[in-house]
């Protein structure tokens, strides 16, 4: 498990080609630690993705700070779910999951065998990614990301790519990989549903990159859609949501940030 | 998601559609069958106005297939096969060893930096468009009847292949994936193992395979012009005895040779790439 402090952060991409700087951070402040799922929702642009880059290390920020270490207090270790499966093509479905490992131990290999069980591939691990189908590719991304026992898994959209049938599915088997792990996760969805069915908090962002909104989700798992305390949850986060949209034109006047608490 | 043809077809459908699968292949086995009989054709016929073309010209100036035939088999049987033909692939890919050697770094540093790849470009595309013939010329006359020579010439017509595709594939490394490794924590030895090398791989099969078929070819001209063993220099010493009969032997064991290997490639390159759907279409 990880703790992940984020203190006015700021990003700021140089404008190129005569274009201005595009802002896409704006003091950004929030905390999460221990065993919670996180999600960060916003609509298109508002820089979810370029957050999660910055958490990761890979985006580097213009100010502010960002602290993140797991229990012992040393540097966290991340999962990555993408947007799209990312897999080696040339290596099989085991070999990708060895691929990402620190070691080479039987341990290690039955732990990324359990992970690949847990997402119903138990069958395919010798099979190549282009032999699989796109939702059985991503299954592959979210047991890799799950293998290495990250301190933090960030996972950016992870469902977006698939057809609405497969995608309720890899949800609810997230759902119950994340009970039996109970990781960090910082999640990353536009889906205002999805959220609020895996999420313990959701933290929305505003187009210009400010918190909006910062909401505890306080529901029993496993949480299902139809379960009328879901959609209460979920017509109430939407309306939140479209109070945001509202406001959208006026960002510069908008009130001080729900921030974190 | 394991729902197989079969669900998704009601019986009678199903089977009208195995049925027309099933004739679909059966004249497809036809039509391969005809094929063949028409390339079996060709060679009769080759073999035919060889034979004929033979009886017309006086004495042994051209000699007909089947002593042409029996020769060969001498040759393979002496031994003069294998020894001759060590010699002359030994130092296809000495040669070949060196335009890696020198192809992969100069290809490697084109397609990761702009920089590099304006130094070399005009450089190796030059150096692709001399003729072979040139180059054989070349490294007799600064090397003479040596075993140099032959490498050298080799060398210099496959490197520019082997940069220009190496800079290709390098260039088409997927970033996303470097990306997804940084993220894991892997090393650069890691990521260089794992997602660049296997990317440029291919890319160094189609330049061995383009590059091979001219490097022999350059290699057996420079021993004809220069060498002291291997097949080039077989060929310049029946020529030399006025051996027609051997020298179209040898010719034809260079041709048998070529294609075997060139087989050869085919098949290693699939192996490796299987991971590729068209290759595994083609198993
Ligand atoms: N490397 C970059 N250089 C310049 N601008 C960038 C870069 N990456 C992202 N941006 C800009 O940052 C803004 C936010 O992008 P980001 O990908 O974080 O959005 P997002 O919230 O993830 O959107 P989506 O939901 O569509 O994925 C966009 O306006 C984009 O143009
Ligand atoms: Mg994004």
């Amino acid at each position: 498990m990880a703790r992940l402090t984020v203190d006015d952060l700021c990003k700021t991409f140089p404008g190129s080609g005569g274009r201005p700087p595009n802002r896409v951070l704006d003091n950004v402040s929030f905390d999460m630690q221990g065993q919670v799922f996180v999600s960060l929702v916003g609509p298109s642009g508002c820089g979810k993705s370029t957050l999660l880059n910055i958490v990761s290390g890979v985006e580097t920020y213009t100010s502010g700070q960002l602290d993140l270490t797991n229990d012992e207090g040393r540097p966290a270790r991340l999962g990555y779910v993408f947007q799209d499966p990312r897999l080696l093509p040339w290596r099989t479905v085991v070999q990708n999951m060895l691929y990402v490992q620190d070691d080479n131990s039987s341990q290690t290999r039955d732990r990324a065998l359990r992970y690949l069980d847990m997402v119903g591939l138990a069958n395919n691990t010798d099979y190549f990614p282009t032999q699989l189908s796109g939702g059985m590719q991503q299954r592959v991304g979210i047991a890799r990301a799950f293998s290495v026992e990250p301190d933090l898994l960030l996972m950016d959209e992870p469902f977006s790519h698939l057809d609405a049938i497969t995608a309720r599915g890899l949800r609810e088997n997230l759902q119950e990989i994340w009970i039996e792990s109970r990781k960090t996760v910082l999640f990353v969805t536009h889906d205002v549903m999805e959220a609020v069915q895996l999420s313990d908090r959701i933290i929305m962002l505003q187009p210009g990159g400010r918190i909006f909104d910062d909401i505890t989700i306080d529901l029993p798992r496993p949480r299902h859609q139809s379960d009328p305390k879901v959609a209460t949850m979920q017509a109430e986060v939407l309306g939140r949501l479209e109070s945001m949209t509202g406001v959208n034109d006026d960002v510069s006047q908008a009130a001080p940030t729900g921030g974190a608490p | 998601m394991s729902t197989g043809v079969t669900d998704q077809f009601p019986g009678g459908a199903l089977a009208a559609w195995e049925q027309g699968e099933a004739q679909g292949r059966r004249a497809l086995r036809q039509r391969q069958a005809r094929i063949l009989m028409f390339v079996l054709l060709g060679w009769l016929t080759m073999l035919l106005v060889w034979q004929w073309g033979s009886a017309q010209l006086p004495g042994r100036v051209l000699p007909g297939p089947w002593p042409v035939a029996q020769e060969m088999w001498e040759i393979v049987a002496s031994g003069r096969f294998v020894r001759h033909f060590l010699t002359s692939v030994t130092r296809t890919f000495m040669g070949f060893g060196v335009a890696a050697l020198v192809g992969v770094p100069v290809g490697y540093a084109m397609g990761r930096s702009r920089y590099w790849r304006a130094f070399f470009h005009d450089g190796v595309t030059i150096s692709g468009t001399v003729p072979a013939l040139t180059y054989a010329v070349m490294s007799l006359i600064i090397f003479g009847i040596s075993t140099i020579g032959p490498v050298l010439a080799v060398a210099l017509v496959s490197t520019p292949y082997v940069a220009l595709n190496v800079a290709e594939g390098v260039r088409g490394v997927d970033r996303d994936l470097i990306k997804m490794s940084e993220a894991f924590g892997r090393s650069r030895r890691e990521i260089r193992r794992h997602v660049l090398i296997p990317t440029i791989v291919p890319f160094v099969y189609a330049a061995v395979r383009l590059s091979f078929a001219v490097a022999w070819k350059v290699e057996a001209l420079t021993e004809v012009f220069g060498g002291r063993n291997g097949v080039g220099f077989e060929i310049r010493r029946e020529y030399q005895l006025f051996n027609v009969t051997g020298l179209l032997a040898w010719m034809f064991l260079f041709i048998a040779f070529m294609l075997v290997i060139e087989r050869l490639l085919a098949v290693s390159e699939r192996r490796l790439l299987a991971w590729r759907p068209q290759e595994r279409a083609g198993i």
